[in-house]
């Protein structure tokens, strides 16, 4: 009895100065962080390359600390997000350092935008009326590039402005999963339904098939979570499967993708040039990888993007490949028990949508790139190089991490209680 | 730096970062376990953690028994289907009968399915746009055909308290009699039946002690508290 108090005592401790059992992963990701940046900053000599030696490793330890003091955040969380993130800027300043300094500005950015999410989920608990208005703004939103876009790699879906290029689909994520989450919880069916399609019907429209076929995966997930209905979560399935078909007969480049998915060695000069490339880097990085700043990343066409996993596997090697995902798979396994723990059904979906938003997205880019499933131009969430997919990551975080700080929240309610 | 010395270097420090990586991952792994043991461990001393309440069965139906305990989560579904959070095995009720959700302050909101309806404290609730949806306090009776439920609410207890003690204190400030003076009521096992509108607000009633069987002293204590129902 008296070491259960003991304990108790303890952890309430920890829990008031701030103290997580995890401290020492704050620590071990800085310590990561520190030495990768002073080995590529010994090669290259740049003040640049001392200065992110220095500096990412105190933005962590200053981020998790500072921020973990403001909100109930989760610091596990945000230990993984940061770590990732991290990886990103090594990764861009290794290859091509411009993108790295673009990167940790995006990074700030993110970091604001999470901030504001977190705000958002515990001010506004009740969206009501502005559930209308976030439809009407998705599907603007969405509206633009076919307006004035251009075509990027076979998509209209990028738009430019003042030099800005901004990917509106990226942004649209945030506040389809707060709609949808919303009605769901309302048992509204056709507002989301509506909203859904007409989000659907416009990345169809600009070919950008691969954020399709996350915002319809997501959907179809977050509406068995709200209903549990098994027989139209399986027919919604079928209808997804019939759409794929219907996209590989119409569409001239999934008909090109699907090919090179089978056989890229077939047109391994052409077509199927990056694939066989991402393939060769992975093979070359074997288990241990070939060093950091070494190899040939940059032979891998769009390797800041949609490949950057496969420069992560040559670099670091498989084991650490596999030790990313496992990264990966430790976020929705957070992002679920958050979801799970919470005490009302709009908080609760919107933080199972934002973590299922997450894990689609990494299966099917890091499916795409190890030859699992066909390519489609996603991001790889947080890593990739890219202000829209890097900022709209890190709200989806916030998303979860302002309902993991209700939850909080709630709990202490609870433990007020039994004072009385 | 020569190129040489780095890619020895490089090479060399592959190691570090597999090892380090590896550690991340295992300390991660940790950290996920001890606070699944951690939660386990607030919710054996919070049993009752993420519920407001909870209904008892006053009458029911063969599938459901009287006196039968139905806890209530803060919001959610309330039907005989198995998906429903507040699941009541009663032919009466149809799989999703209606919609609840806890607002502080002010009770139980609830808002029946479209085409059901029910009863909340004699007064009819159905689906209809515009109307106001029906309110449940601590007390209040819900019923559906044949089943009548009563609500528990522990949520707010603090709340209710604080007001109980400055209604009492009003109370005396005027000379009135005090609702704990009066005679005590046992009502259904061991529920002490709110029979006014100031009891059912203020939370304030006799209550014949449970735990000390055959001893006639009473206690004064506040509508549905937790202690209660964990003895039962």
């Amino acid at each position: 009895m008296k070491k259960q108090k003991k304990q108790q005592a303890e952890a309430e401790k920890r829990i008031k100065t701030g103290k997580r059992p995890g401290e020492r992963l704050t620590v071990m990701v800085m310590l990561f962080y520190g030495t990768a940046f002073l080995l590529l900053a010994l090669r290259n000599a740049a003040w640049q390359g001392y200065a992110l030696a220095l500096g990412v490793p105190a933005a962590i330890w200053g981020g998790t600390h500072i921020l973990g003091r403001c909100f109930h955040i989760d610091t596990l969380l945000f230990s993984l997000t940061n770590f990732l993130c991290a990886l990103g800027i090594l990764i861009l300043y290794d290859t091509n350092p411009g993108l790295a300094y673009h990167q940790v500005v995006y990074y700030g950015v993110g970091l604001v935008g999470m901030v504001f999410c977190i705000y958002f989920m515990r001010a506004i608990r009740r969206i009501r009326g502005l559930g209308f208005v976030m439809i009407f703004l998705s599907v603007a939103f969405l509206t633009l590039p076919l307006l004035i876009g251009r075509e990027t790699y076979g998509a209209k879906n990028w738009i430019y402005f003042h030099g800005i290029s901004i990917q509106p689909s990226e942004f649209v994520k945030i506040l389809l999963i707060l709609i949808l989450a919303w009605f769901m919880s309302r048992r509204q069916f056709l507002p989301w339904f509506l909203c859904a399609g007409g989000c659907l019907l416009c990345l169809m429209l600009q070919k950008d098939l691969g954020t399709a076929l996350l915002y319809y995966g997501v959907t179809l997930l977050l509406f068995f979570a709200s209903t549990a209905n098994v027989p139209l979560t399986l027919l919604g399935l079928a209808g997804g499967g019939g759409a794929a078909v219907t996209g590989y007969r119409m569409f001239a480049h999934v008909k090109k993708r699907v090919a090179i998915w089978r056989n890229p060695w077939s047109d391994y000069e052409n077509a199927g040039y990056q694939i066989v490339q991402s393939l060769m880097a992975l093979a070359s990085g074997s288990l241990l990888g070939v060093g950091l700043g070494l190899g040939s990343p940059t032979t891998i066409p769009v390797y800041e993007t949609d490949f950057i996993f496969s420069v992560i596997c040559e670099q670091f090697g498989l084991i650490f490949g596999v030790c990313v995902l496992l990264i990966y798979v430790a976020i929705i396994w957070r992002g679920t028990t958050i979801a799970m723990a919470s005490r009302h059904s709009y908080q609760g979906l919107a933080s199972m949508g934002a973590t299922m938003m997450i894990g689609l997205q990494t299966f099917v880019i890091i499916g795409g790139v190890i030859k699992l499933i066909p390519l489609t131009g996603v991001t790889m969430p947080f890593v990739s190089s890219g202000g829209s997919s890097l900022v709209s990551s890190m709200c989806l975080t916030g998303l979860i991490q302002g309902v993991a700080s209700l939850n909080e929240d709630d709990l202490e309610e609870d433990l007020k209680l039994t004072e009385i | 730096m020569s190129d040489e010395l780095y890619s020895v270097l490089a090479l060399g420090m592959r190691y570090w970062f597999i090892a380090l990586g590896l550690l991340i991952v295992v300390q991660t792994f940790l950290w996920l376990y001890r606070d699944h043991r951690e939660k386990h461990r607030r919710l054996k001393n919070l049993p009752d953690a993420g519920m407001i309440g909870e209904f008892v069965v006053l009458s029911g139906s063969k599938t459901l028994e009287e006196g039968r305990v139905i806890p209530v989560p803060w919001e959610g579904m309330m039907g005989s289907s198995g998906a429903c959070d507040v699941v009541v095995p009663s032919p009466e009720f149809a799989p999703v009968h209606l919609y609840f959700s806890f607002v502080k302050g002010r009770g139980l909101q609830i808002e029946t399915a479209r085409g059901r309806s029910c009863y909340v404290d004699g007064v009819l609730q159905e689906y209809r746009k515009g109307t106001p949806d029906g309110k449940m306090i601590h007390g209040s009776i819900l019923q559906v055909g044949d089943c009548v439920l009563r609500l528990r609410l522990f949520a707010g207890l603090d709340v209710e308290r604080k007001a109980a003690r400055k209604a009492e204190d009003d109370l005396k400030e005027y000379g009135m009699p005090v609702a704990s003076q009066g005679v005590p009521r046992q009502g259904y096992d061991g529920w002490v039946d709110p029979q006014t509108e100031e009891e059912r607000f203020t939370g304030i009633y006799l209550v014949k002690d449970e735990e000390q069987d055959g001893n006639e002293e009473t206690k004064k204590a506040t509508g549905g508290s937790r202690k209660k129902n964990k003895n039962r």
